[in-house]
């Protein structure tokens, strides 16, 4: 159980890249587009104000230039401010994609490297998910047919295992054609009990 | 594959994995709209506050009034021993109709002096003089329009014990201002009409696009929950789809049954992870023909061997592999 406690390492948060970054990347564009917009309309007021009393100071240029210098400079800090709150929106739901993603991700690339044993024909134990991880129903199933497949496979090979031993205590000749295909049983039964347990 | 073919996504089937799909997009929901109502809130404020300066200074702008054809009534000082012989003299041109008069009152008056004419005020307030004496207005400039008048000859005792500190003579100009045409009248009525239609235009822009924000706000809150809703359930479809049809797979080899496993669909994320899962299975598949193959030789070693006639155990044993043998033999399933 202790690769139960195994935590979450930032380096491994996109596991699978293309998955992640895709949702990653459609929700940066729609927030960049809707800070953008609302960014330039809210600075679009702003500079109408700043015209219309610029306007009003053109009599008087001394004092004129100093006010327009200082609504100037509060523009300048309002698109800096939507600036850096567009970036923050996207940076923060980038972040949390890629951590809600990877928490996809995460169970898939278990699975995988089950998958990849069952492949190699070994049906080892099955670990449950971490906490907080996705797709656990997904994870309940493969678990049960693994689990269930496992079983079958281990009951065929004990059988097996038990035939070959009554055979061997039934007096088959060893050295003779019956006696080599009672050999090729038992290793099997061996490499099975290896990739069973 | 040719069961693949033709096979199109229906919306009925978006939600494959509620759990999984409802509570991806539901998070993503709640953080968008927690993320988006402070910066929205924070934008309303700052429109708000442009907009009421802007409103401010519109409401500042002053529109010029209309000329009037009746002139302002003429401002007479009551009479005084000091300017009655100016008055009688200068009464001749107050016969000029219309004309405004103005006075000056007569300890504030130089002798002499023209008196600058001021369309705007009709109460005569003293002119300013130049070092040469002459009228000027507040630029410096001469003023023009001036009527200058003869100064009466007056004579004067002198007691010097009694002589008081008297004011000095007054002359009090009477300035004739021309009416304005009725042509000046329409061109300062269409200026006044264009002067408050560009504020009434200026309002109605700023008001404009203050409703445009707000508008624009609410679409565009509108559209991040509508556009993360759909695209979330749309995305956590095409990894619920494959995930799905893997499940039914795994049912299956639950149930002991090895199928054949199809290719997924076009569009479908998890190509890689199915690829796994199709060599996963090939492996499986592989081992339970392995089994099967073993059972047929152990069945036909003990049938060769008359094992089942040497122990009931070893007939026991032979008839749970017959069992398994037809077990693994219905589990492929050959296509």
């Amino acid at each position: 159980m202790s690769r139960n406690k195994h935590g979450r390492k930032i380096s491994n948060y996109l596991i699978d890249k293309k998955l992640q970054l895709r949702y990653v990347v459609f929700v940066t564009a729609l927030s960049a587009v809707i800070c953008g917009t609302l960014g330039f309309l809210i600075w679009q007021q702003a500079d109408v104000a700043t015209n219309i009393i610029r306007e009003q100071l053109a009599d008087a240029p001394g004092m004129a230039d100093e006010v327009i210098r200082s609504l100037k400079s509060e523009d300048q800090n309002l698109i800096l401010t939507m600036v850096a709150s567009g970036v923050g929106l996207v940076v923060v739901l980038s972040l949390l994609l890629v951590v809600m993603t990877h928490k996809v991700a995460g169970p898939l690339f278990k699975v995988t490297l089950y998958l990849d044993k069952m492949r190699d024909g070994r049906l080892d134990t099955v670990w449950p998910l971490r906490k907080g991880d996705m797709l656990q129903s997904f994870y309940k199933k493969f678990s049960a047919m693994h689990t269930s497949m496992k079983a079958r496979h281990v009951e065929t090979n004990e059988t097996l295992k038990a035939f070959v031993s009554l055979a061997e205590a039934a007096g088959i000749e060893e050295s003779g054609d019956q006696g080599h295909r009672l050999e090729e049983l038992r290793k099997h039964c061996e490499q099975r009990t290896e990739a069973l347990s | 594959m040719a069961n693949n073919k033709g096979y199109k996504r229906s919306w009925k089937n978006y939600l494959l994995d509620p759990s999984y799909q409802l509570r991806f997009t539901l998070t993503m929901l709640a953080v968008a709209a927690g993320l988006m109502a402070p910066l929205g809130w924070w934008v309303s404020q700052k429109a708000t506050t442009a907009t009421e300066v802007a409103l401010n200074q519109i409401d500042e702008i002053r529109c010029p009034d209309v000329l009037s054809a009746v002139a302002p009534e003429a401002v007479t000082p009551s009479p005084s021993p000091s300017n009655a012989v100016v008055e009688d003299l200068l009464n001749e041109d107050a016969q000029e109709a219309p004309v405004r008069e103005e006075a000056i009152p007569e300890d504030a008056v130089q002798e002499e002096e023209p008196v600058a004419a001021d369309s705007e005020a009709p109460v005569a307030e003293p002119p300013a003089v130049d070092g040469d004496g002459d009228a000027v207005d507040g630029d410096g400039d001469a003023v023009e329009g001036e009527v200058r008048r003869e100064r009466p000859d007056i004579k004067v005792n002198i007691d010097d014990s009694e002589m008081p500190v008297a004011p000095k003579v007054v002359v009090v100009g009477k300035i004739k201002e021309r009416p304005p045409t009725p042509e000046e009248i329409q061109k300062s009525k269409v200026a006044r009409d264009a002067c408050l239609a560009d504020v009434a235009a200026q309002r109605d822009s700023v008001q404009g696009r203050k409703s445009l924000i707000t508008l624009v706000m609410l679409i565009s809150g509108v559209v991040l929950l509508l556009g993360l809703g759909i695209y979330g359930i749309k995305t956590t479809h095409r990894v619920a789809g494959p995930l799905f049809k893997v499940g039914l797979y795994l049912k299956k080899l639950e149930n002991n049954i090895y199928d054949t496993v199809y290719n997924l669909r076009k569009g479908d994320q998890l190509v890689e992870f199915y690829d796994h899962f199709k060599d996963a299975h090939a492996g499986v598949t592989a081992m339970q023909k392995e089994d099967r193959d073993r059972l047929k030789d152990a069945i036909k070693l003990a049938k060769e061997a008359g094992l089942a006639e040497k122990s009931e155990e070893l007939a026991a044993s032979i008839a749970e592999l017959e069992r398994l043998l037809v077990e693994k033999e219905e589990s492929i399933v050959q296509k």
